[in-house]
């Protein structure tokens, strides 16, 4: 205890004797320690354990629906929900979960909101009590629009209803209905869709309400649900999953119609490809892949410093040795000293994680005006105890390294040597090298590797989504207003031909869904003559509902046939137009148009093949897709697209007026660019890039503080070799050449190095690539201009330094 | 060659009080003098003679070398007037350890106006005349220190200087090699160089022809 005390009091010393050694490696382990702990948690927080106050997570898996013979994903349809939930033995419980909106009256305002429309089951199976009132009975899930209760959030109580404490019984108007609020939600319980808050849920027997497409409970084929099951204790994934496939078979037998080829599958929290996990997935993993270079480069450059440190401590541990010291009393002074550096930046890094978490929150915007997001915030102490392990394993492996060199050297020799006589050791300025290769090849591989990473960020947004994204979009929310089909029809047909006489307008139509938007496409199952699907497979596809000039407005050219025209309604035989995806997938060496397709047992007439474009995202890979006449296929809900080039705020005033004139009571929802549509539903790739930048600067900073920390250290032990340069007759100009060159061939060599390691590392982030080789030659390019010249720059300080060394104070001998 | 007249070198101990490491010293050295400075640890000898190898500047006095007046020049002024006189030997050889013994030569050399061909000639020339031409590819630890020693004088003299400056070249020597040395110092002051060396041993101050002793920064004794 004693001699530990004593250790402690030198090893204060030590590091109060080299404030600058101190302070860099202390910088580069809090930098390492919290950016890793902050990065991480949020990873846990968002994708492990997403949803707070829900225990049990790690039983709970996404139930996710697939389809044999097509790639993606589907949902889960209400009567197979039902089954699944009557027949399984291995399961708790299963839940059903669909985000939805309305739009809700303030004053004279009208706001969006988020609903969740829930299996009844929903709270108790989550094991969520709300703080007033009740969760949703068994008998409220069923019962077409039978059950207007509504359970609402902490948020919303706070917020619209001012915290009454009186509030259960009370009602809200929403979509037409009065709904009774039976229930308060808990204050941190936001519902299971990662990266929303619910301000209401709704039973699902309220779901014709809040859905636009129509009556779907005894709709075995409309797969419109986000499922949850959470397992029995002690029951394996495999297990359940087994089960869950002989369920699915039984319904394929019993259903063939509208279950052909449907399967479900249990995914874990974190791989959910629905909801705001799915986009983020991807993000998170880039961050992580950068934030874990930046802990590799910390710990390179901490075990730098240590090194270099142990070179210049070699002549104070022979001494040790010299003076009697055991070689375990040694190791126990050192690894003291690693200890007390490390726990210094463990405290740093906590605060620092704590920072970089709130920064992390707060670089997230919010994706919906209206609506509000929530990540969780919280730093996991397991992730944090995982980082400053990793730091410290490292600190107090090169702690060491003194210990065993020391007692490796011969004694006399060293401690002649280091009193004088022999300059620059050429096994030590062989380990000095070494250190500056190290530390310029791992930053090179670093930047390159976010130059990649940021490039194909920035690709990904600046690439064509293959339609004008100027498109100007609008919603009326008729079906909020509890419009029927009738009077919507006659109004939508009435506002389309008013705004394309609007001045500025340039073309417009009418879309019952936008592309990159959270709501669902139209799919069903289609035959198709002449093709034949491999057996047990049910080829789906999906479809939207446009009128005529769709295309000419967004710019989407019809490589063959015609676009849909005004005269395309209900008087004419149905029509469809199809995508060069599903020309060549099911019309292989054919010309379609003129050729048919049955949807929804009805024959459609194919009069136009229009060119690929996205629908969900754009890294999707391209999927047969068709569109049918609107005119055709009315429905409540559409959104008005119109090109102009007014801004949307004109286009918003001028539309209010003649939306206005046409019922006094509405008016336009949001008015905005498709790019803004985009840029909201892709966030997270946004913030991937100021992630990726920022982590990248951050890696910059630190592989720059380890680039000159070495050079200076390299400077510092040739200190007698540049004093006797000088006495030889080396100027100034001379030394600086010297040292320079010195630093640019390690520079070199060290890139090269890197260089050839980042061609091989970089492959394997071949997946979070896109559109940029692994091996681009503008992010290795880069990464060697800047590493190039953040080198130089760490060699020109120290060479400088040399340069004003006394060479009579260097070649004294002491 | 060389006057000083009332030169002194002086630290700084604490607040307005200074150490001094010389005092007042007056010494005349003419063309082809091979001179001796003895005294004891710590007298001011190296001090001295770095002064006059103009890599002290810390100094206040007149320095005259060969009717320069060193006091009034700047530093880059005295770098270019060390370079073209003076050679300067150690005690510890201080020769470069990554460098072969060819390398260690041309040193010198590489800081100086000489073109390539020069620099390779006056390399082979000095290895020759030292009779060190077997271990030009040599690294100095294959070296005795004597040998080492002998390099570091080759070293010294390669560029041609007027004047040899040698803080106790025997000093890390047994006295057979330190004869060997003082033998070629005698030789080179028969040439013509002028040298001054610091030695303890009253033998090696022997080979020269004058003896200054220096006692805490004093000059004590002049011997004729
Ligand atoms: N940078 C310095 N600061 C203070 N004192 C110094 C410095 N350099 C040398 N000295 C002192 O000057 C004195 C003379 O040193 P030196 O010329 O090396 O003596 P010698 O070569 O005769 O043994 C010594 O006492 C030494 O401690
Ligand atoms: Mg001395």
């Amino acid at each position: 205890m004693q001699t530990f005390f004593q250790d402690l009091r030198f090893g204060f010393r030590m590091l109060r004797r080299s404030p600058g050694f101190s302070i860099l490696a202390i910088l580069c382990l809090t930098l390492g320690i919290g950016t890793n702990a902050a990065v991480l948690s949020w990873i846990e927080g968002i994708l492990i354990r997403p949803y707070p106050l829900v225990p049990h997570q790690a039983r709970m898996f996404a139930l996710v629906g697939t389809t044999r013979g097509v790639p993606g994903h589907n949902g889960l349809s209400f009567p197979d929900f039902v089954d699944l939930q009557k027949n399984s033995t291995l399961f708790e419980s299963f839940i059903v979960d669909r985000i939805t909106g309305t739009t809700l009256s303030v004053g004279d305002r009208a706001e969006r909101a988020s609903v969740g429309i829930v299996s009844p089951n929903y709270f108790d199976a989550l094991g969520v009590k709300p703080i007033l009132g009740r969760g949703f009975r068994p008998e409220e899930g069923t019962g077409r629009n039978g059950h207007p209760v509504t359970v609402i959030a902490y948020r919303t109580w706070k917020g619209r209803y001012n915290s009454d404490p009186n509030i259960i019984g009370r009602t809200q108007f929403m979509n037409g209905v009065q709904h009774m609020i039976i229930g308060v939600a808990p204050e941190r319980f936001h519902g299971t869709f990662v990266g929303y808050s619910f301000s209401f849920w709704v039973p699902t027997s309220m779901q014709e309400t809040f859905d636009t497409t129509g009556y779907k409970l005894e709709d075995r084929g409309a797969r419109w649900i986000e499922g949850y099951a959470i397992l029995k204790p002690g029951v394996s994934r495999q297990q359940a999953q087994a089960q869950l496939n002989s369920i699915s078979q039984r319904l394929e037998k019993d259903f063939p119609d509208s279950n052909r080829g449907h399967e479900n599958q249990l995914v874990p929290l974190w791989k959910t490809p629905f909801n705001g996990a799915g986009n983020m997935t991807s993000t998170l993993a880039i961050t992580m892949a950068v934030v874990f270079l930046v802990l590799l480069i910390a710990c390179a450059n901490v075990s730098n410093l240590l090194l270099a440190r142990s070179l210049l401590r070699r002549h104070e541990m022979a001494m040790r040795l010299a003076l009697g010291a055991g070689r375990r009393r040694l190791v126990r002074q050192l690894v003291t000293e690693g200890l007390l550096l490390s726990l210094i930046a463990a405290v740093g890094g906590i605060a620092a994680a704590y920072w970089c978490r709130n920064a992390l929150v707060l670089a997230f915007p919010p994706p919906l005006p209206g609506t509000v997001i929530d990540f969780p915030g919280q730093i996991d102490w397991r992730v944090l105890a995982a980082s400053a392990g990793i730091c410290m394993a490292s600190t107090l492996l090169f702690a060491l390294v003194p210990a065993i060199r020391a007692s490796d050297v011969d004694l006399s020799n060293a401690l002649k040597a280091e009193a004088g006589g022999v300059l620059g050791g050429s096994s030590r300025s062989r380990l000095r090298s070494a250190l500056v290769l190290v530390q310029v090849s791992l930053s090179f591989i670093l930047l390159a590797g976010t130059g990649l990473l940021l490039q194909s960020l920035i690709k990904m947004r600046s690439a064509s989504p293959g339609f004008n994204t100027n498109v100007v979009s609008s919603v009326v929310d008729l079906f909020s207003a509890g419009y029927k089909l009738d009077r919507a029809k006659i109004f939508h047909t009435q506002l389309l031909d008013r705004v394309r006489t609007l001045p500025g307008v340039e073309s417009a139509a009418l879309t019952r869904v936008i592309p990159f938007s959270y709501n669902v496409f139209s799919s069903a199952p289609i035959e198709v003559d002449g093709y034949q699907p491999p057996p047990n497979e049910q080829p789906t596809v999906e479809y939207v509902e446009v009128t005529e000039d769709y295309f000419t407005t967004l710019g989407i050219p019809i490589i063959s046939g015609r676009e849909f025209m005004r005269t395309d309604d209900e008087n004419v035989p149905p029509l469809a137009i199809i995508n060069e995806t599903m020309a060549a997938k099911y019309w292989p060496g054919k010309n379609p148009v003129g050729q048919r397709l049955k949807a929804k047992d009805r024959w459609l007439q194919i009069v136009g093949i229009a060119r690929n474009s996205n629908y969900r995202s754009k890294t999707e890979t391209p999927v047969p897709f068709f569109y049918v006449p609107l005119r055709q296929n009315f429905r409540v809900q559409n959104t008005l697209l119109i090109r102009t080039p007014e801004t949307p705020g004109a286009m918003m005033n001028a539309l209010a007026r003649e939306v206005h004139a046409l019922d006094p009571n509405l008016a336009p929802l949001i008015t905005e660019r498709l790019q803004d549509q985009i840029d909201e539903i892709s966030y997270s790739q946004r913030l991937a890039v100021t992630l990726v930048a920022l982590f990248g600067a951050m890696a910059l900073f630190l592989a720059a503080i380890g680039l000159y920390a070495v050079m200076s250290y390299t400077v510092s032990q040739g200190i007698h070799e540049f004093g006797l340069r000088m006495a030889l007759g080396a100027g100034t100009k001379d030394l600086l050449k010297l040292v320079m060159s010195r630093g640019v061939r390690l520079t070199a060599t060290g890139i090269m190095i890197g260089a050839a390691a980042g061609m091989m590392l970089t492959r394997l982030m071949g997946s979070l690539l896109y559109k940029v080789s692994p091996r681009d030659p503008l992010a290795f390019g880069l990464a060697f201009l800047v590493i190039t010249i953040a080198s130089l720059a760490a060699c020109f300080l120290p060479a400088w330094r040399a340069t004003r060394i006394d060479p009579v104070r260097a070649l004294r001998n002491e | 060659m060389i006057k000083l007249r009332n030169l002194e070198r002086r630290y700084p101990l604490a607040k307005e009080k200074f150490f001094y490491v010389l005092r007042d010293i007056n010494i005349d050295i003419q063309e082809g003098e091979f001179i001796s400075i003895m005294g004891p640890s710590g007298a001011g000898k190296s001090t001295l003679l770095h002064i006059l190898g103009m890599h002290d500047h810390g100094w206040r006095g007149e320095y005259f070398f060969r009717e320069t007046a060193v006091h009034h020049l700047k530093t880059k002024e005295r770098a270019t007037l060390r370079n073209e006189q003076i050679g300067f030997v150690f005690q510890q050889y201080h020769l470069l350890d990554d460098l072969t013994v060819y390398e260690n030569l041309d040193i010198p050399l590489s800081y100086r106006r000489y073109s390539k061909s020069e620099r390779a000639a006056l390399v082979a020339d000095t290895l020759d005349r030292f009779q060190i031409v077997g271990k030009k590819d040599l690294y100095p630890r294959q070296l005795s220190g004597g040998q080492q020693q002998l390099v570091g004088v080759a070293r010294a003299i390669i560029a041609e200087p007027k004047l040899l400056l040698a803080d106790e070249p025997t000093g890390n020597l047994h006295s057979g090699q330190g004869e060997e040395i003082m033998e070629l110092f005698r030789k080179l002051n028969d040439e013509g160089m002028t040298i001054i060396q610091v030695t303890h041993s009253e033998k090696n101050a022997s080979y020269g022809k004058r003896t200054i002793q220096l006692r805490d920064g004093w000059i004590t004794k002049r011997e004729q």
